[in-house]
């Protein structure tokens, strides 16, 4: 168990790697036993990922070193820097893995019979599986390179999931942009790594930030990986890849590609809060993060609420709820220089932004389910020609309620809960930005309030007169994240407390990111 | 100083007072009119006297919801629409931008 324990970290990230490959092997065994074997290898990364949680909140930061004699040996004898590749999880880390971990097992329950009678279902599982072990990789490494080689291999199985229906022709074409803007994307990221590894010869992220100069170069740099990283997880204005990927996206696909997406800003946290860190106390970085998330939100709203394709509308709510994780982060990174304004406010900020995250990739996850359900039980994604599904498909309805109420806002849901920090602590530092907030949410719920009505309430129609309710894994697929919302909305202070702070205090404890590397801690 | 916000908020409390509305609500509907006789006229919809037109036909379709709004707000959504070319060539010159953007904020900011 302690073999377990502390080989953890690199296990979450080598098993569904391995098994990635295995799934085309086993699949030959018959379709049943790979299905089983998928969801028992994403049930033990799950187990791995919480083993990590619980070493990361009792033990620290856990750092695991590939091919030292001791997995926590950062730097070798008679080196001063690290030169292997190395894990470094701290609580932002471990936060993350839960969501990649939790969102992947979801998704591919509901795919087991969302996906049946689909062609090359053993591909799927691999890519799925790919995807999932590129999400952990990215947030566990402490590594530059290594980054960039798990963004890259989010961005190929991610486009490869999102056009698996290659009868649709749109989903051909959105995984085909989503392709390209994500391999530009990484390659900015490359560039940037490539500019660090130039000026001081290291590629680990706490020893170049222990180097960082902050010279005209290192600048060039964060805007690269700014911009890269905020078109990765669909900001605006370079959100249009988003809609068009998303919205064809398989069933069960759609929660695991926004989880990447979700992977991609911890990923810019990373780079903003552990890589330039406190010493970056220009509050122009946090304006210009709070005005891509007000732009977000009200853009990606006032787009959901004209929508008459179910998964369109929502993917636009994909874009607009990460306008309030920025909004968060960007007020938290607003007043990084002063220290007094970061404990009235800011630390609280960046918490709310996380918590929104956490709940978003839960009630987002489950809407997005909830959509692909009704294609699956209807064949068509268009509001025009539903209604009275409530009837039939009363367990998609009750789901599609949690998920609504949570996403707009409503008490005592969690999205209630971290709106509120979020409200609370963008009001300190402008009051009109809670106002766009608060507006947003009133938007968000019109938005919701449509779909419900246009779905779920009315005469039941005719033509959907034989339509059944859909399968049993499609609503334990559902029923994960729905009991997940409604935890974390029962026991907000919990969650806050337990996974949500150590993670707000990991992004802005930077000295203790680069002490456990470098040695000084 | 440390602030918690929700260290007041007691979402338990809530959904108390969220289940005692339904019960409030639940007995004001028990007390209505059951004595209808099913599969009559009684449960047709009402509308002043004119036929119940098909389920089809009720429904209140998607795109008539908010359509005035829409309407009123075509000036802010036309250039939006047009913007989104889907022309994956158009999405890389908005990424550029952003990167040129935030050069441009990064490098005029300071001091660091």
């Amino acid at each position: 168990m302690d073999a377990l324990t502390t080989h953890a970290p690199i296990l979450a990230i080598a098993v569904p790697l391995a098994a990635a490959f295995l799934t085309p092997l086993v699949g030959r065994l018959g379709a049943k036993v790979r299905n089983v074997f998928v969801v028992a290898i994403l049930l033990f990364v799950e187990f791995l990922v919480f083993t990590v949680v619980r070493q990361v909140l009792t033990a620290g930061i856990q750092v695991y070193t590939l091919g030292a004699t001791a997995a926590g040996l950062a730097i070798p004898e008679s080196h001063i820097v690290p030169v292997r590749i190395i894990l470094e999880v701290d609580g932002l880390g471990a936060f993350l893995g839960i969501i990649a971990a939790t969102v992947a097992l979801s998704g591919a329950v509901y795919s087991l019979s969302a996906m049946r009678g689909e062609s090359g279902q053993d591909r799927f599982y691999t890519l799925l599986l790919l995807l999932t072990a590129s999400m952990l990789g990215i947030q566990y490494t402490g590594d530059l390179f290594n980054l960039f080689v798990f963004l890259e291999i989010l961005s190929i199985s991610g486009a490869a999931l999102a056009a698996f229906r290659t009868r649709f022709v749109d989903a051909v074409e959105g995984g085909f942009k989503y392709v390209i803007v994500s391999t530009v994307s990484a390659l900015l990221v490359l560039l940037s790594i490539g500019i660090f590894y130039g000026q001081y010869n290291l590629l680990n992220i706490a020893a170049v930030s222990d180097a960082m100069r902050y010279t005209l170069l290192d600048k060039i740099a964060l805007a690269l990986l700014i911009g890269a990283l905020l078109t990765k997880s669909g900001a605006v204005p370079s959100h249009w890849w988003v809609p068009d990927t998303y919205t064809p996206a398989p069933a069960g696909t759609s929660p695991i590609i926004y989880a990447s997406s979700l992977t991609c800003l911890g990923a810019a946290l990373r780079i903003v809060f552990s890589l330039y860190g406190v010493k970056m106390t220009v509050s122009a970085v946090g304006w210009l993060v709070i005005v891509a998330g007000l732009l977000s939100m009200f853009i990606g709203v006032t787009m959901a609420l004209r929508q008459t394709d179910i998964k369109r509308l929502m993917t636009y709510h994909v874009i607009s709820q990460e306008g309030y994780m920025l909004l968060g982060f960007g007020v938290g990174l607003a007043v990084l220089g002063d220290p007094q304004a970061v404990a009235a406010y800011g630390r609280e900020a960046i918490a709310g932004g996380l918590f929104h995250v956490l709940n978003n990739a839960f009630f987002k996850g489950l809407l997005l389910l909830t959509g692909e359900a009704l294609f699956f039980a209807l064949g068509t994604r268009d509001l025009d020609r539903m209604g009275g599904m409530g009837r039939t498909m009363k367990w998609t309805c009750a789901f599609f309620i949690i998920g609504a109420l949570a996403i707009s806002g409503i008490p005592p849901m969690n999205g209630f809960a971290s709106k509120l920090m979020i409200y609370e602590t963008s009001y300190q530092l402008n009051p009109m930005l809670a106002i766009v907030a608060l507006i947003v949410s009133i938007m968000t719920l019109a938005s919701f309030t449509k779909v419900f009505q246009a779905a779920f309430t009315g005469p039941g129609l005719p033509e959907y007169r034989d339509v059944k309710p859909v399968p049993l894994s499609m609503k334990v697929g559902m029923g994960v994240l729905a009991a997940g919302t409604l935890f974390f909305s029962l026991f907000p202070q919990l969650v806050l407390d337990t996974i949500v702070y150590p993670a707000t205090d990991a992004l802005l404890n930077q000295t203790m990111y680069i002490g456990v590397i470098m040695g000084g801690s | 100083m440390d602030i918690r916000i929700l260290a007041f908020w007691a979402p338990v409390v809530c959904l108390i007072a969220f289940l005692v509305l339904i019960a409030v609500t639940y007995a004001f509907r028990s007390r209505g009119e059951s004595k209808h006789k099913q599969g009559t006229e009684q449960e047709k919809v009402f509308l002043s006297g004119e036929d119940m037109p098909d389920a089809g036909m009720r429904h209140v379709r998607a795109h008539n919801i908010y359509w005035g709004f829409f309407e009123s707000l075509k000036q802010y959504y036309d250039p939006l629409i047009r913007a989104h070319t889907g022309i994956v060539n158009d999405y890389l010159m908005w990424l550029i931008g952003v990167v040129a953007i935030a050069g441009i904020v990064i490098l005029t900011a300071g001091p660091w």
